[in-house]
């Protein structure tokens, strides 16, 4: 794989282990799977498991690692996919609803939620309770993300088609949680999609983070006091993650930045210093790099919004 | 909407207590699960509540797949139980015949344990209604 010059440029100052994460990409990744445990109990998933050689994972007890050579097309043609008792999901895209920690009977907003992975998930955290605006403003989008409602078996989910940057006014202080996984530049995909950087330049970054800006204000916007707002990207630019989060802190006094952690994931902390912020606070916002954890890269902070 | 309730019970046997926690909803000639506060949730550009578990159709009622793989195990009747042969054929989206002295009408269908759709059994013909998007070639059971 041939990396941009400029994006090594940019990502050897800011990556540990620049080299180890170079040959990471070049690596094929194992396969990993979330049972849904909507559909599957105990005894099920015991069931389930036995057919496939696997690693747990700690941070969430229905998230395993294949450990065998398996492909998503083979696994999409299992009985145990069909009936929605598997998804298949990359660990690092997991992380962002657990960090969200949604409660049964909340509300909560996914303001960018196609495919539906983390809606998914946060249904099944939230044992099919409460509601769950799940919000797409790409219509073609939308039918997968509908397709995987379905088959997983969601039934405290509401599928809107709004652009994003209408929930803060259309329902201030309404959500108990909000999660922003902002359309990103991607970056933390390359190792699966070499295409990524056919568009990869500064000036994307730039346009995506203006995008993200506009984003993470309605998601604020439309938590309730004391609610919390996860944000996450799956790229690796300061501009996309530190430099969005920095932009809120200093637009509201009561956003609290909060510690994230993530048992069984090695996380680096926020950068603090990049054109056009330096801030010691965005330390507490995590990075997480696929040399580290095997798993697409991903940025996630927590933030609070203070009553 | 006690019609969908009470079709569950005469159909399957079902019991009401199963579909206590969610509610119902139609439009178009669909019926919508879900619960209280996504049915609340209300403004512009709503694509979908909960999910689809059923359709009123020109006979009457016509469960989803999505449905009875959701509420499926509940129920005490009217149910064909596949082999494993019957089973691809099925999720291949063919018909299946059976030789079975069983009445018409929708049947839910059971490999093992598990609810897998529905299928319309007639004259010893099981029509297939797995929708096309959800149908695959199945593979290591």
């Amino acid at each position: 794989m041939k990396l941009p010059e400029k994006f090594i440029l940019r990502y050897e100052k800011i990556i540990p282990e620049f080299t180890l994460f170079l040959k990471s990409l070049e690596k094929k990744r194992k396969l990993s799977i979330r049972i849904n445990s909507l559909k599957v109990n105990k005894r099920m998933m015991e069931e389930i498991l036995k057919k496939y050689d696997y690693e747990s994972i700690t941070f969430y007890p229905y998230a395993f690692r294949l450990k065998s050579e398996r492909d998503e097309f083979s696994i999409g043609n299992t009985l145990e996919h069909f009936l929605g008792y598997i998804y298949v999901q990359d660990i690092a895209s997991m992380i962002p609803p657990i960090v969200l920690e949604p409660k049964k009977y909340e509300k909560v907003l996914d303001l960018t939620a196609a495919p539906g992975s983390k809606t998914t998930l946060i249904s099944a955290i939230m044992e099919n309770t409460g509601l769950i605006v799940a919000n797409d403003i790409n219509i073609d989008r939308l039918k997968a993300l509908t397709g995987n409602i379905d088959r997983m078996g969601c039934l405290n989910v509401v599928i809107t088609n709004l652009h994003g940057e209408r929930f803060g006014n259309l329902f201030p202080e309404y959500f108990d949680k909000v999660l922003l996984d902002a359309p990103c530049s991607s970056e933390g995909t390359i190792s699966k999609n070499y295409e990524v950087l056919n568009h990869w330049n500064e000036l994307y970054i730039n346009k995506m983070a203006k995008i993200q800006k506009n984003l993470i204000i309605s998601a604020f916007k439309s938590l309730k006091k004391d609610g919390i707002l996860v944000y996450s990207t799956c790229t690796f630019a300061p501009e996309e993650n530190e430099g969005v989060i920095d932009f809120l802190l200093r637009r509201y006094d009561n956003a609290l930045l909060e510690e994230i952690n993530i048992p069984g994931i090695k996380t680096c902390e926020g950068i603090t210093e990049w054109e056009g912020f330096k801030n010691e606070e965005l330390k507490r916002c995590v990075r997480i790099y696929p040399h580290y954890n095997e798993c697409e890269g991903f940025f996630i902070a927590r933030i609070r919004k203070l009553p | 909407m006690k019609k969908i309730i009470k079709y569950f019970k005469e159909e399957f046997d079902i019991d009401e207590e199963v579909f206590k926690d969610y509610q119902f909803y139609e439009y178009k000639d669909n019926i919508y699960i879900m619960t209280e506060e996504a049915k609340n949730f209300d403004c512009e550009k709503i694509i979908r509540k909960g999910i689809r578990i059923a359709r009123i159709v020109k006979n009457g009622i016509k469960p989803t797949t999505d449905g009875i793989q959701i509420f499926g195990y509940y129920a005490k009747k009217n149910i064909i139980y596949l082999n494993e042969e019957d089973l691809k054929k099925v999720l291949l989206g063919q018909d299946l015949h059976l030789e079975l002295e069983i009445p018409e009408g929708y049947k839910i269908l059971f490999y093992k344990n598990y609810p897998i759709g529905i299928g319309y059994f007639r004259n010893k013909k099981l029509k297939n209604q797995i929708p096309r998007s959800r149908r695959i070639n199945l593979i290591d059971i």
